[in-house]
């Protein structure tokens, strides 16, 4: 069985990386990156799910996640937004992503999330 | 003033004068100061009173010697006035100054009429002169102080205006006008809407409250523009406050208005601050835990229990080092009147069991027992009480070094639920209870210096407790333990803090 894919934006290496350890132990195929031009300009090769960073040091994370939103090709990848402000939720909603978790987060609730997520929209 | 007859004089004691000698002393002594001239103006009699306040003796009045009386300065306008008033056929009256030979000045108030013939001629002039020296002198002293709450009126750094009964502009000071960007005079009689309209009717409404309710209405902020600077948003904070009249009724309410915009900018400055800080702050936080948690699950899979133990430890440090971060840009939030709330309805008893579950996890030598549940469903900010459950549930733990039981009671009243953590350390002393909620306090004593705490975990907990519309106290025996309580409203009655505050009778007396 394919392992599903997860893409992963934040522009601190040292999150990429943790997050990355965690998915990849937990079953995943993780790609990250730390520039939110990537993931605009994504094509083809489609995560089966988005963790994306809120703010990727100029990028507006809700802007990133309302435009994959309102593209046909895009609009069905769950999209988890991180922040480490939790006021930032009600943004995240607005901008139509699926889950909202804030940093520093639990493992198992981050795991927990993204199993509920991935690929539901296939 | 045709001469009459004397007329008969009604009186019980008082004596009609029955000789000319009688009258000679009545004129001479009079408290007013009387003279006479003839037609030309020369004095034929002047009284006594005339004679100390001009300084001259009668003999020395006689003809033309009465002008000498006259302020230089004035002189010419009385001989205007006198003519003017001749001419007219009217009274003189006018006021005007005497100064003696020896440079003694006195404000008069003169008066003189026509003494006619029987024909209607003019055959001369009666009048008196009365000394209103005092009248002058509070006359000056008003305008003086008149003068000078104009200028500091003008010169106080703050906007100031009076509005009339119909809200209109009756005074205005400079910095006001200048704030608004139109003169003065161009304000005058007009209601605050034609001047700045893009205020719309905020400020006229308040106002309106203010006529109605007698009472100030203090730090109410608009915003809007002016024609002084179109197309730049400004904001403002005013003070309305009534003017009454001696017998109670409002004439005018008073307004004081300060150009906050500066400021406003330098906390949208400190808010990006935080922003970035929080962010700046919380990265490395992350990904510590992140890492200690992947290296945890992984010795777990190698059965690695020591380790898993230890990794544990840190977690927990990180997770107090997460709260302490949190609770220090949620003071800068408090403080500048940025707590946000997220509120939104959730069962409570599964928050209290998710929190006591979370913390019971950072402690072996501790027992969390729960007593009692509520079964409500509450609205609230689920993530903030859950904050101020975890302060309760951490200060019970580090307050109670040596012994191991901690009980949360929850319960249900008609109007509230009630939460309790009960623990059996420490203590608090009596004189620190009322205090204990206050920013930055922390209880001295012996057993309390060896346990850390910045202090404002409690502060927190109160700010969000009386926000949320509830209310936060504590009980405790020193050496016997604490209790720490908290109720929230059952039907979502959360106060609405509004930047404006209407001054009650309960402020004012504190």
């Amino acid at each position: 069985m394919d392992k599903k894919k997860v893409l992963v934006a934040d522009d601190d290496p040292s999150i990429l990386e943790a997050i990355q350890l965690m998915l990849e132990d937990a079953g995943y195929d993780v790609v990250t990156t730390v520039n939110g031009e990537t993931v605009y300009q994504m094509e083809k090769e489609y995560p089966d799910l988005l963790l994306l960073d809120i703010w990727m040091s100029g990028q507006n994370g809700s802007d990133i996640c309302k435009f994959l939103k309102s593209r046909e090709s895009t609009k069905n990848i769950p999209i988890i937004i991180i922040s480490a402000n939790k006021d930032t939720q009600e943004i995240a909603k607005e901008a139509g992503a699926d889950d909202f978790i804030a940093k520093p987060f639990e493992m198992n609730k981050l795991l927990a999330k993204v199993n509920e997520h991935i690929g539901k929209n296939d | 003033m045709r001469i009459k007859k004397a007329e008969k004089y009604v009186g019980k004691e008082a004596k009609w004068p029955q000789s000319e000698e009688h009258f000679r002393t009545l004129l001479l002594n009079a408290p007013v100061g009387i003279f006479e001239t003839d037609k030309d103006g020369n004095c034929v009699f002047v009284n006594n009173r005339w004679c100390e306040l001009a300084g001259m003796t009668s003999k020395k009045a006689q003809g033309q010697g009465w002008v000498k009386a006259l302020h230089p300065e004035d002189k010419e306008r009385v001989f205007n006035e006198w003519y003017d008033a001749a001419r007219k056929k009217k009274e003189f009256l006018s006021e005007y100054r005497f100064k003696t030979s020896k440079g003694k000045i006195t404000w008069l108030h003169g008066s003189a009429v026509s003494l006619l013939d029987n024909d209607g001629k003019n055959v001369g002039y009666l009048g008196t002169v009365v000394d209103i020296t005092e009248k002058k002198r509070l006359e000056e002293q008003t305008q003086e102080t008149f003068n000078l709450l104009k200028t500091i009126l003008d010169t106080a750094p703050i906007g100031f205006c009076l509005f009339d009964k119909n809200l209109r502009f009756q005074i205005i000071n400079q910095v006001l006008a200048d704030i608004n960007g139109i003169s003065p005079e161009n304000h005058i009689g007009k209601t605050i809407q034609e001047i700045i309209p893009s205020l719309n009717d905020a400020a006229t409404r308040e106002l309106k409250t203010v006529l109605k309710t007698g009472k100030p209405i203090i730090g109410l902020e608009l915003t809007g523009e002016t024609k002084s600077e179109p197309g730049k948003i400004k904001y403002w904070r005013e003070d309305y406050f009534p003017i009454h009249s001696i017998n109670g009724e409002i004439v005018g309410i008073g307004a004081l208005v300060i150009d906050v915009t500066e400021r406003k900018q330098q906390e949208r400055q400190k808010d990006e601050f935080l922003g970035i800080a929080s962010h700046e702050l919380k990265t490395p936080v992350t990904s510590l835990k992140a890492f200690g948690q992947v290296i945890q699950s992984r010795l777990a899979k190698e059965g690695n229990e020591k380790a898993v133990i230890l990794l544990g430890k840190m977690d927990a440090q990180i997770n107090k080092l997460t709260t302490l971060i949190q609770d220090l840009l949620d003071i800068s939030k408090i403080e500048g009147g940025r707590l946000q709330f997220h509120n939104d309805f959730f069962a409570f008893d599964e928050l209290v069991n998710e929190v006591i579950e979370e913390i019971q996890r950072t402690t072996v030598k501790h027992k969390l027992q729960i007593k009692g549940k509520t079964g409500k469903t509450i609205h609230g900010d689920r993530e903030r009480i859950g904050q101020v459950i975890t302060n309760f549930l951490t200060n019970a733990i580090k307050y109670s070094p040596h012994d191991e039981n901690i009980i949360i009671h929850t319960s249900v009243t008609k109007l509230n639920i009630k939460l309790c953590v009960e623990d059996f350390g420490v203590g608090i002393p009596q004189d620190s209870i009322p205090h204990l909620f206050e920013r930055y306090y922390r209880v001295k004593g012996k057993a309390h210096d060896t346990v850390p705490g910045m202090g404002i975990g409690l502060y927190i907990s109160s700010e969000i407790i009386s926000r949320q519309g509830g209310r936060i106290w504590a009980e405790s025996e020193k050496g016997k333990g604490s209790t720490f309580c908290f109720t929230l409203p059952l039907k979502g009655t959360k106060k609405i803090q509004q930047k404006n505050t209407l001054v009650t009778e309960e402020m004012k007396h504190g």
